[in-house]
């Protein structure tokens, strides 16, 4: 059993005992080491610690309970193992940043950054040799995206792009909209940058707020799309860089005829 | 692994700590831990203050000391202190923390190659103390090193030593 597979196989173990009294020192011995080197690894394999992977995916559970269910925020909290609502509160607003009463009275959790399960590809796509982030902060003025919405995973940027003729087409853009969607239904706008106020046919035209970004730079193909997202919202980025209003996601795509493969642009609004 | 078993006396140490889980996702954007960027903030003061460390005896030797919290089993917290050897601790730097090493019996592993990047707390805390004539005598353990270490990109050629204090069971 390689490293990821037995990381994996912790992850499947805490799964299973995010209700129940688990210690650290009980993932470490469920998969044979001390804590001290289990962490390490776990750490090396997923960029998390297993006690912080474990309050996130407690945490995250919590939220749809709080959200689809009557039940009492101290009930919920004694449920997933928390000594009491205030301890539950605190490392809820630590993750959230909003306190689990407000999220139970408007029931909006959309822009909520959830922890979702760490699966065995994902850990084996953020674990490849040739993942690695170039990134940098960078300022945008606002601008216009003027262009079509999809939730087409294939490449049928091309067709878009052609129906959008008469515009400026020295690079395209395309908006992710619902990035963390995990059913791989993400809607994109691709489309060209325009500031002109026509919006011919079915066009969509969306204004893009002068903003601060995280620009990443990475190998990445429409398949591992999801993975990308999602290491960079639940792992790489801090909670309180990104932009809470509604998570979304630029990608600049200089050139249509590039490999997949090859490093791709994305930006990521921070605060 | 079969320990040497010394004694040694009381030694003053000075340096820098961590307290916490070194292995949370943490605000740097680099891929290490909190315990390598304790060494790199270590080292990079022991080089700009060296008059800070005119104490400083055994030059080729700094050490980090493991010490588990109450929290450790429950949420892997603990506190990793780096540092180095020094003959008084008359000053202590505002940047630094002091810890005495108590005098006690020492159990002395040396890793070498491969084997200092191993589960070597697994082999030393459940197989090799339950089975030898001792125990515990305080609750933390020591990795020294020296000239002997030449890198974590030469680990092949590396060696360190693990120091657990220890006394005989009654």
């Amino acid at each position: 059993m390689n490293n990821i597979e037995m990381i994996y196989n912790s992850t499947q173990f805490i799964e299973k005992n995010l209700k129940n009294k688990i210690m650290v020192q009980d993932i470490a011995d469920q998969a044979g080491y001390s804590i001290y080197y289990f962490s390490r690894l776990f750490n090396k394999i997923t960029g998390l610690s297993p006690y912080e992977y474990l309050i996130k995916r407690r945490l995250s559970l919590a939220v749809n309970k709080i959200i689809t269910t009557e039940d009492k925020i101290i009930d919920i909290s004694l449920n997933y193992q928390f000594n009491n609502p205030e301890t539950f509160s605190r490392a809820f607003y630590k993750m959230f940043h909003l306190l689990p009463s407000k999220l139970k009275t408007r029931k909006i959790y959309e822009h909520l950054i959830l922890q979702q399960p760490l699966s065995k590809q994902f850990l084996n796509y953020i674990n490849q040799e040739n993942f690695k982030l170039e990134y940098d902060e960078i300022n945008e003025n606002a601008f216009t995206i003027l262009g079509y919405i999809t939730n087409d995973n294939k490449d049928s940027h091309y067709d878009i792009l052609n129906k959008l003729n008469g515009v400026s087409k020295k690079h395209y853009f395309i908006l992710y909209l619902n990035p963390l969607q995990s059913d791989r239904k993400i809607f994109k706008l691709i489309g060209y940058k325009n500031n002109d106020n026509h919006t011919p046919g079915n066009t969509v035209r969306k204004l893009i707020p002068a903003q601060r970004y995280m620009k990443f730079k990475v190998q990445a193909t429409h398949y591992n799309l999801n993975y990308l997202f999602q290491y960079l919202y639940q792992i790489k980025l801090k909670q309180y860089y990104i932009n809470k209003t509604h998570p979304y996601i630029i990608e600049i795509v200089f050139d249509p005829n590039v490999d997949n493969l090859n490093k791709r642009t994305f930006w990521i609004p921070i605060s | 692994m079969k320990p040497k078993i010394i004694e040694m006396e009381s030694l003053s140490l000075l340096g820098m700590n961590f307290y916490g889980d070194p292995f949370k996702n943490n605000n740097f954007w680099d891929e290490e831990n909190e315990i390598g960027h304790l060494w790199n903030r270590f080292n990079n003061y022991l080089k700009n203050n060296p008059k800070d460390f005119s104490r400083r005896v055994k030059s080729d030797v700094s050490l980090e000391i493991f010490i588990p919290s109450d929290d450790y089993a429950t949420h892997g917290v603990f506190e990793v202190f780096v540092g180095v050897i020094v003959d008084k601790l008359d000053i202590i730097p505002i940047n630094c923390v002091a810890k005495n090493l108590p005098k006690s019996t020492y159990a002395v592993f040396t890793l070498k190659g491969e084997k200092i990047n191993s589960d070597w707390q697994k082999e030393i805390f459940s197989e090799w103390l339950p089975q030898s004539d001792y125990e515990l005598n305080y609750n933390f353990n020591i990795q020294f090193y020296d000239n002997r270490f030449k890198g974590m990109d030469q680990l092949a050629k590396s060696e360190i030593d693990i120091y657990l204090p220890i006394i005989k069971k009654v």
